[in-house]
């Protein structure tokens, strides 16, 4: 098997150093994020703030550049954040007061912010819970105040949900390069650079002045994002007046009234061109990407890929703009990556798998489809067998679909008096899918060898590290269970096939749904089959607890599991 | 071999402002458990749960919505074929009382059902565990649901488990009485065609769509 | 943050209600709390302080109704770097007496004391307290004043240091505002 794991030689290290001592050109930077160099760099939040226009190519431009953006922020902060306390305005209690409802009372803008504060507040608070950075109160004040300026510069958009999360990984960032900075500063790794070039340097990862940064480019990043955000309630205001009444409209038949709504139905169509199939099934269900699509696309995938994989993903979507049509090949992408796990589930198993999709193992070969998908001839389409871990969620819980009781994906079967074909050929395929899954899962990447400096990157490492190990631990005896069922059930064909009374049929019956019984829990698989000796290895019960519900990473180092 | 007692899919959608509370009362109800953890539900989010009622099984396909939404913004057809819909506030917040009435209305233009006045809805009303704090009433909100036709209530606290088992039950068999109210118009056929809007015309009667 | 104090409304016994210009300042999700004096004197009278901030403290005034008695006579809350203490004022002998405030708000050890039971609004810096009276929202009928009280209330900006309190009466049925400002001495 073929399978395309390893990264694409990419030596490129691309570092601060870089960022100075090359010709930086569209070109150059978009080598280096396509290939993944910005994975273990120290700029990527230069990369992106050049791609985006916030800052130019001439190095020699970034100071002024620099210094007039982050005056900017100031002002807009000093126009924006009303403190009704500031001695700039009239002192004369009679309309400068808290109650006074007077159009020019101070008091009224404050109020009004505060309303919008707390808006953004309840959000702000809930951004990434699973990440330490994000629960400081620091992090939330400038996250606050820049979705609070942002809100009132731009009041068409306003703030609407999930802006929160466009920006947070931003301030990540650019908080990361400024401490991988400093970090480089106090080890002494600048020694390549002259004064001027370092000196250009501290200019450009200033910690003061991440708040400023942030807010550059949080905006320039909307000006991608923001068409989304729309509300259509500030136009159109006769469309969305009187609500369509068709008798047996389906979700897929409603008309875009945003620019979101018709992103998400092109979605549709290019799901059409690429899988038709796929498309089918889930029209046939009547799961149009306007269900689970609106976050997709609002958040750029960032529930469906952890930080760090969403990163990469950012840095290729950001060399390929307006984004749009690669968002597109990128949403498709995730459905073909699970088509099967689609096509063979019904309407709830579909939905939980698109609400929480199973995470990626390797996010090279899956960048990789998006971007074939939208340069077919330019871009090879990636070999990958399966590149999900079905199990479970990208937070680490244990995935819905597990619990969930079965249900036949065609039509409920009527009681059989009399042996019908069908059932014979849905076994055969209840097998083949249990078959595939027991392959081999292409085995995600070694995480990058180059852990940034900083010990939050270690730290994110070592997590993942650990998830790994545990998921494929988990698959590994998954496989065996599976190929032992697929046995079983084999085994079981053959009865129905010599079936002659509905007493042997009910038997197997029975026996079927002990088999799914044990594909869906823990139980110990011994008394599969009258033939033992058929069976290569047996296991044995474990008492070992899946995958905690909170969250929490998997503690190797306590537990020892045998295999 | 005993009857095929049809397995019915109820279609539940929870509305209510940002921060009262629709997402831990969901997951509380389907895996049992409370986080202060939960991300803002952006667009909608969707768990499934079985839950036997008589002699059936009953899955509520239980869809979680933006508080911030607007209707428009996530599509008519979204809340067309809902068997039930969960009103939802904050006890500590009277505002999202307030909002109540905004949101019923919205919910019955756009979903546009058969019989409006008599379309099962349910009032939650959570964070019962912040007593401290509370801004609304119980009998306030029981007069409010007494005025819009006799909305069955219930205080609930997701983080403390407190109710959300018996409220969610209770909106399992309104909608059940709801749905096999209009399937007993077609009794003795097996496969039932459905005049629901958002049902495929060759689903059994029972409204399940695989 | 911004702190209500109210109080000696005596409704519905003494006055039929508050002033529609006062009802049309007195919003809700503006306070974070509300200090009353006393006197409310009904359940109905709270709930509606209720509806204006979820921290509601009240202190019983000699005429509040069988909730009264449910009332604390003192009451002592902190904001921010503020104790700020409550008291209706009926049981300070004599009434309004400067010492014994003095002394009540030493025994409390507070910053700021509040009191009612004069049905005048004032708000005066004392030895390095601060000493504010609401008056009377209403403006009720008093055994104590001549001519009819000035309808009042004050509200207090508490800051990190310092404590901006507005002083907002009832004039010829127009609302006239003052400010007085306090400085948490240092000590």
């Amino acid at each position: 098997m073929n399978t395309t794991t390893q990264k694409t030689s990419c030596n490129l290290n691309f570092d601060s150093a870089s960022l100075i001592k090359n010709r930086l050109s569209d070109d150059l930077l978009s080598q280096v994020a396509a290939c993944g160099s910005l994975r273990s760099s120290s700029c990527r939040s230069a990369v992106w703030r050049l791609l985006l226009r916030c800052l130019p190519y001439e190095t020699a431009d970034w100071e002024t550049t620099l210094s007039r953006s982050r005056n900017e922020y100031r002002n807009l902060k000093k126009k924006n954040l009303i403190d009704p306390r500031d001695e700039k305005f009239s002192q004369d209690p009679q309309f400068n007061n808290p109650l006074a409802p007077i159009e020019h009372n101070p008091w009224t803008a404050f109020f009004e912010d505060n309303e919008l504060r707390d808006i953004i507040g309840k959000d702000v608070s809930r951004t990434f819970p699973e990440i330490e950075f994000f629960q400081s109160d620091f992090i939330h004040k400038i996250m606050s105040d820049i979705l609070l300026v942002y809100a009132k510069e731009n009041p068409f958009i306003n703030y609407r949900q999930g802006m929160h999360e466009i920006l947070a990984p931003l301030i990540f960032v650019i908080f990361s390069d400024v401490e991988a900075h400093e970090h480089a500063k106090e080890n002494d790794e600048l020694k390549t650079l002259t004064l001027q070039e370092e000196d250009l340097l501290n200019c450009l990862f200033d910690k003061q002045f991440i708040e400023n940064d942030s807010y550059i480019l949080f905006s320039a990043f909307m000006l991608e994002v923001a068409k989304w955000y729309e509300d259509t309630t500030s136009n159109n205001d006769d469309e969305i007046a009187k609500p369509r009444k068709e008798p047996f409209m389906r979700v897929q038949d409603s008309t875009g009234t945003t620019r979101l709504m018709e992103d998400l139905l092109d979605v549709g169509q290019l799901l059409q061109e690429i899988d038709p199939t796929l498309a089918k099934h889930l029209n046939s269900l009547d799961i149009p990407p306007q269900l689970y699509g609106i976050r997709w696309l609002r958040l750029l995938f960032g529930r469906e890929l952890p930080l760090h994989d969403l990163l990469f993903l950012w840095d290729v979507l950001l060399i390929d703009r307006p984004i749009g049509p690669l968002v597109k090949c990128v949403f498709v992408s995730l459905l073909v990556q699970i088509r099967h796990l689609l096509l063979s589930s019904d309407y709830g198993g579909c939905l939980q798998y698109l609400m929480r999709y199973p995470p990626i193992a390797d996010i090279d070969s899956f960048v990789k489809l998006a971007r074939h998908y939208r340069n077919p001839k330019k871009n090879a389409k990636p070999n990958i067998k399966s590149n999900n871990f079905t199990h479970i969620t990208v937070t680490g819980q244990s995935h819905p679909n597990q619990a969930r009781s079965s249900r036949p994906t065609s039509k409920p079967t009527s009681s059989s008096k009399h042996q019908d074909p069908s059932i014979l050929t849905r076994l055969e395929q209840v097998k083949n899918t249990i078959r595939d899954r027991s392959n081999t899962v292409s085995v995600p990447n070694s995480p990058r060898k180059e852990a940034k400096s900083s010990d939050n990157w270690s730290r994110e490492v070592q997590l993942m590290e650990e998830q790994v190990s545990c998921l494929q631990l988990k698959l590994n005896e998954k496989d065996l269970v599976c190929s032992q069922v697929a046995t079983a059930i084999e085994q079981v064909a053959d009865n129905v096939r010599e079936a002659r009374s509905v007493e042997q049929c009910e038997r197997l019956a029975a026996k079927l749904i002990d088999l799914s019984k044990i594909l869906r829990s823990k139980k110990n698989p011994e008394s599969l089959t009258n033939n033992r000796n058929n069976q290569s290895h047996q296991l044995r019960p474990r008492s070992r607890d899946q995958i905690s519900h909170n969250n929490e990473m998997v503690d190797l180092t306590r537990r020892h599991p045998k295999m | 071999m005993s009857g095929t007692r049809k397995k019915a899919l109820l279609k539940v959608i929870i509305l209510g402002d940002s921060g009262v509370g629709k997402t831990s009362l969901m997951n509380q109800y389907v895996n049992r458990r409370f986080s202060n953890q939960y991300k803002a539900t952006i667009g909608a989010d969707f768990l499934t749960r079985d839950v036997q009622i008589d002699d059936r099984t009953v899955t509520l396909q239980i869809w979680d919505t933006a508080g911030q939404e607007r209707f428009q913004s996530l599509g008519v057809a979204f809340y067309r074929g809902a068997d039930c819909c969960v009103l939802a506030f904050d006890v500590t917040n009277a505002a999202s009382f307030k909002s109540l009435d905004s949101w019923r209305d919205e919910f019955l233009i756009q979903a546009s059902p058969r019989d409006p006045d008599h379309f099962p809805f349910v009032l939650l009303g959570n964070k019962v565990d912040l007593e401290s704090q509370r801004a609304v009433s119980s009998k306030r909100a029981q007069s409010w649901c007494q005025s819009k036709g006799n909305i069955p209530y219930y205080e609930v606290s997701a983080k403390e488990a407190l109710n959300v088992e018996a409220a969610f039950l209770a909106i399992a068999r309104d909608a059940l009485a709801r749905e096999s109210q209009e399937s007993n118009d077609f009794p003795e056929f097996p496969d039932q065609i459905r005049l629901n809007p958002n049902q495929q015309s060759n689903s059994s009667g029972s409204g399940c769509n695989c | 943050m911004l702190v209500l104090l109210i109080g000696d409304l005596h409704l519905p016994h003494r006055a039929a209600s508050l002033s529609p210009k006062f009802r049309k300042l007195l919003v809700p999700n503006k306070m974070q709390h509300v200090l009353c004096t006393g006197n409310l004197c009904t359940r109905e009278t709270f709930e509606y302080l209720r509806s204006l901030s979820s921290d509601v403290h009240v202190v019983r005034g000699d005429f509040d109704d069988d909730d009264g008695a449910k009332y604390p006579d003192t009451k002592v809350i902190t904001v921010g770097q503020f104790r700020i203490g409550l008291c209706h004022g009926h049981q300070i002998i004599p009434w309004g007496d400067s010492r014994m405030l003095e002394l009540l708000a030493r025994q409390l050890d507070v910053d700021v004391l509040v009191t009612g039971n004069t049905f005048e609004c004032t708000a005066v810096e004392k030895n390095g307290r601060f000493y504010v009276d609401p008056g009377s929202a209403t403006g009720a009928f008093s055994v104590i004043k001549n001519s009819p009280p000035t309808a009042s209330f004050a509200l207090l900006d508490v800051q990190s240091d310092s404590i901006v309190s507005y002083l907002y009466r009832l004039i010829d049925d127009n609302v006239k505002v003052d400010r007085v400002v306090y400085k948490k001495p240092k000590n």
